[in-house]
């Protein structure tokens, strides 16, 4: 399977533009990436003020250090090192509200989401991924689900299923190696299993 | 295949489903999925796993987004050369780029001049000078790590500092096999960077921490973890609480008032064994 991205070499000429001061390449390479950054943000730190902020705090970290970047990676893939690594030292930071608010939180999901979710675990066929994603209550518990794996879990599975990277390339963003993507995607998709088993009961 | 060498089946069914293996070892998954109904229903249940997180709707960025970072680039938290400007004129750029060029010039005079004078002091300076001038803070020590893995340790240092953004808040001197990182932080971002360092606190030979006290001087505490390093930067800072420990156990305040200064500041000397 490919990565589901789209990287061209354009990246290069608008970073070396941003290197001579060129706004407008600026603004080019933020459009060009803002969305899936927030994204992958939002799904790490699961709370959309935050993710703005850090979405805003990673283009402004890029924009200061693009002279800094050497080439030697991507920038797709430097743009995400930065991104996720501001996320999880967030993330990391806010350990102690984090776990205050899960403690204190009802996580309550209402029957028929509950339901729904059993039957598409124990669904034999295949169900149609554009309707779990049209379930607002479904996607819920995904995100709850998502929050309670540990944090390094967490960015392996959003940048694997969610953006879409190959394992060579999660091993370069988070700057650990192929073997470590591969345990953690293996335990992280065996503690979501779990969890949500956990929630059906 | 080589049993030692055999993945994990779990290990080998992620990758199955996210097209990471071999076409041979698709193959052999297959068959093993053919003929064993368990692993088929573990390769169903990891497929659900994945497609549910991948289904959860992309989020599109707030509108705002690209008018705060402009915002944020046009208040000046970079140097004027990168400062966002909305005029897209080649003319602009060009005589911006002429005077950049010209002050540049003037500064890497005035740079120059600096570094030869650092040097210089560098080389007639007594060793035991690593505390720069420092603005007041509220915990000030300095750790003594010693290490027979000198380059690797620094570069996990300069890789921790870099992680956590502290690129900034960091100076480096490195003199005769010695490297000195002076961070000036606050406390929180003091116990990220420790956090990252305890990863590799098993190549230091000895650690020790000297914190500056009231009275004049410095007390010593040998071998110390991150974490200890932490408890004892938390102990000075935080308010002080009734002293049920004794006087005994009592670490002496630094000379600042905490309640004046949130900032840390920390020098990491690394240096080989002997």
């Amino acid at each position: 399977m490919t990565e589901a991205i789209n990287i061209n070499i354009d990246d290069a000429v608008l970073v070396e533009q941003c290197r001579q001061g060129d706004s407008a390449a600026m603004e080019q390479l933020i459009l060009k990436y803002q969305n899936r950054i927030y994204n992958v943000i939002l799904r790490i730190c699961a709370n959309t003020d935050d993710a703005a902020e850090l979405t805003q705090d990673t283009f402004v970290k890029i924009i200061e250090k693009i002279n800094e970047f050497e080439g030697r990676s991507s920038f797709y893939t430097w743009a995400f090192r930065i991104a996720v690594n501001l996320t999880l030292n967030y993330c990391q930071r806010s350990v102690r509200l984090k776990h205050k608010s899960l403690d204190t939180e009802d996580n309550g999901h209402n029957q028929q989401a509950r339901r729904e979710l059993k039957e598409f675990l124990t669904d034999e066929s295949c169900p149609d991924p554009a309707a779990v994603a049209q379930n607002k209550e479904l996607c819920k518990i995904v995100v709850d689900v998502l929050m309670k794996l540990d944090d390094a879990h967490r960015a392996v599975v959003v940048l694997r299923d969610i953006e879409g990277m190959n394992y060579a390339r999660i091993a370069e963003v988070l700057d650990i190696e192929l073997g470590t993507v591969k345990s953690r995607l293996s335990r992280a998709r065996s503690n979501l299993r779990k969890i949500m088993e956990a929630i059906l009961q | 295949m080589n049993q030692k060498e055999e993945p994990n089946i779990e290990e080998l069914l992620n990758s199955f489903i996210d097209g990471e293996l071999t076409e041979r070892e698709q193959t052999e998954v297959q068959r093993l999925i053919s003929h064993d109904a368990q692993v088929a229903q573990r390769l169903r249940e990891l497929q659900k796993s994945k497609m549910l997180v991948g289904s959860l709707p992309r989020a599109e960025a707030p509108a705002r987004i690209l008018d705060e970072i402009k915002a944020s680039l046009e208040r000046g938290t970079l140097s004027g050369e990168r400062a966002w400007s909305e005029e897209p004129s080649d003319r602009r750029v060009g005589v911006r780029h002429l005077l950049v060029r010209k002050v540049l010039a003037a500064a890497a005079m005035v740079g120059l001049v600096a570094i030869l004078s650092a040097v210089v002091y560098t080389i007639v300076a007594p060793e035991s000078d690593y505390k720069p001038a420092l603005p007041a803070v509220a915990f000030d020590g300095r750790l003594e790590l010693k290490t027979d893995a000198l380059s690797t340790v620094n570069a996990f240092i300069n890789k921790a500092i870099e992680d956590n953004g502290l690129s900034d808040s960091i100076s480096l001197k490195t003199r005769r096999g010695k490297s000195v990182y002076s961070i000036t932080c606050s406390q929180e971002d003091l116990n990220l960077l420790l956090a990252d360092l305890a990863n590799i606190w098993e190549r230091f030979d000895s650690s020790t921490l000297f914190v500056e006290t009231k009275t004049p001087g410095e007390r010593k505490f040998d071998d110390v973890s991150t974490d200890r390093i932490i408890e004892i930067v938390d102990d000075l800072i935080t308010p002080v609480k009734p002293d049920l420990a004794g006087p005994e156990e009592k670490i002496e305040k630094p000379t600042v008032r905490v309640k004046d200064v949130k900032k840390v500041h920390l020098s990491i000397v690394v240096a080989g064994s002997e």
